[in-house]
């Protein structure tokens, strides 16, 4: 009758795998790094470790828990029901196996028939995610602007599977009439901005307005976000494949644009909400954000040409994945899976007996230490990669792993959460 | 249970009443974040219409919230017939939150 968003929301058990696996590869692909420092710290784009540390965590960690959240999620932005849950439980194998199988394929010495066969079943699941959010979106007319990010972003997710399969299938029969390097930074560009960023930005921009009790914005700020961001990954792509330099730039330019309309607009939510004070996982959301300044200044550093003892695009993207997709991730995290665990749990005896709250399902000084130690962690591991200081990467990247292991004991204690009394 | 008598069931009863229900994301209960427009009572077939909104169209907390308007109700004043209406106009805004509620949502 009212066709509120917990009425549409997905079963529990198609949607909860997705966070529990990304939980678990995020302290996977810390331990990678941990094992073999130097692939981050000396950052190339074809060593074959870093593309181990990468995959576990763009599809492991980011990619599962997108996938998880988008298919709760995409009820409550859009008010609708999702199109297929079988289909979210089969992405759900495919992604575990494609990731597992993937990764193991590059870190046993890129193994041509490996990489072809789980990039294979990794299309496969994005076909069947594109098709599900496709079709659960269809022609809602509620939230313009984000449906198409959103609808935007599973566009590119394709793209940069397919772009990964022919990279795969070049490993057994090489066949590209150009250098795969220019592939491959197609690939990951595609995958880091079109993929995440899109998504990020459809997501961020109803649900922190959602959270922070902030209405009638302009929209207009993420609309010139979008075609700015849109023009500059075309002309990015059309650049690498076409050898002109001088498009590269104006790619380069127009991004920086882009994101600056964004973080505006972010900006404006931040600064009129009516919820002042912010929960620790909010707290963790909004620390992302400043973090896209430092990515900014790197693109603009790349732009001017300025000469540094690291590899700037190499930083740009660590910093991304690390700064501001993995905290907002981190703080989202505490927004979703709670929500999805106590409607379960807890609904049917809402009103009827004093229930506890969604907060109340994970431990409170468990988040509080894991929030300080992971912000503490990446300061220090980016310091440590501007500075090439082992000792403070160390630090870092211990700090981080705690946050991790925290973090993966909290997702825990919300799965496995049993009906309590009061 | 509170015993109660039919007769003296007011509105503003209700209305106060309301104040047990707390928005499961905010920690802060309805009637102070000013979701609750309208309470109409009908003494004579002991039914409430609740009119009332929720802070964004599409809330996911929105349908345990009603439930929790609905059980609520029915657990205080057994034999009540409750019906929650949604509505949209007037839109919710910061203002209709009361000076406790936005004591609670300050953190204070």
């Amino acid at each position: 009758m009212f066709n509120q968003g917990s009425n549409n929301a997905p079963s529990p058990e198609s949607v909860v795998p997705f966070f529990v696996f990304s939980a678990i590869s995020w302290l996977v692909g810390l331990v990678f790094i941990a094992f073999h420092p130097n692939a981050v710290l000396n950052s190339a784009y074809f060593n074959e470790t870093m593309l181990t540390i990468t995959h576990i965590l763009v599809l492991g960690f980011v990619t599962s828990v997108i996938f998880g959240a988008l298919f709760q999620l995409l009820p409550v932005i859009f008010i609708q029901r999702i199109y297929s849950e079988r289909l979210t439980k089969s992405i759900f194998y495919l992604l575990i196996f494609g990731t597992a199988g993937l990764s193991s394929s590059f870190y046993f010495g890129s193994n041509g028939v490996g990489l072809t066969l789980f990039g294979s079943l990794l299309n496969l699941a994005v076909i069947l995610f594109v098709i599900n959010v496709w079709k659960t979106i269809g022609n809602s007319q509620q939230n313009k602007v984000p449906r198409l990010f959103i609808k935007t972003s599973a566009v590119w997710l394709m793209l940069t599977a397919i772009a990964g399969l022919f990279l795969a299938i070049n490993f057994l029969i090489p066949f590209l009439p150009f250098s795969h390097l220019e592939l491959l930074k197609v690939h990951a560009h595609f995958g880091i901005i079109g993929w995440f960023i899109f998504l990020i930005i459809g997501v961020t921009s109803v649900l922190i307005p959602m959270f922070l009790l902030v209405h009638n914005l302009d929209q207009r700020p993420l609309k010139f976000a979008y075609f700015f961001l849109l023009f500059s990954l075309l002309l990015g792509v059309v650049s690498k494949l076409s050898g002109l330099e001088i498009l590269l730039y104006t790619s380069y330019g127009l991004g920086i644009i882009g994101f600056i309309y964004y973080l505006n607009f972010m900006h404006v939510v931040y600064k009129t909400r009516l919820r002042r004070k912010l929960d620790f996982g909010l707290k963790k959301t909004m620390i992302a954000f400043p973090t896209l300044l430092i990515v900014l200044l790197a693109s603009l550093l790349y732009l001017l040409g300025v000469k540094t003892d690291f590899h700037l695009s190499a930083f740009y993207i660590i910093v991304l994945l690390i700064g501001f997709v993995a905290t907002l991730i981190l703080g989202q995290f505490y927004k979703t899976l709670p929500f999805i665990v106590w409607l379960k749990i807890y609904k049917p005896f809402v009103g009827k007996e004093k229930t506890l709250l969604p907060k109340d399902l994970y431990n409170y000084t468990i988040l509080k230490y894991q929030y300080y130690s992971h912000v503490s962690g990446f300061i220090l591991f980016f310091g440590s990669l501007l500075l090439q200081l082992i000792s403070l990467f160390y630090i870092g990247l211990g700090l981080l792993l705690v946050g991790a292991i925290l973090f993966l004991i909290n997702v825990m204690q919300i799965v496995l959460h049993k009906k309590q009394t009061l | 249970m509170n015993k109660f008598n039919k007769e003296e069931v007011t509105e503003m009863a209700i209305y106060e009443s309301l104040k047990e229900v707390i928005d499961p994301e905010l920690y802060v209960n309805i009637v102070d974040l000013g979701l609750v427009y309208a309470v109409i009572l009908n003494k004579e077939t002991f039914n409430v219409k609740i009119e009332m909104t929720l802070t964004s169209q599409g809330c996911p907390m929105g349908d345990a919230i009603i439930q929790d308007v609905e059980e609520t109700l029915k657990r205080i004043y057994p034999g009540i017939d409750v019906l929650v209406v949604l509505v949209w106009e007037p839109s919710w805004s910061m203002d209709m939150v009361t000076d406790e509620g936005h004591a609670k949502l300050n953190g204070f």
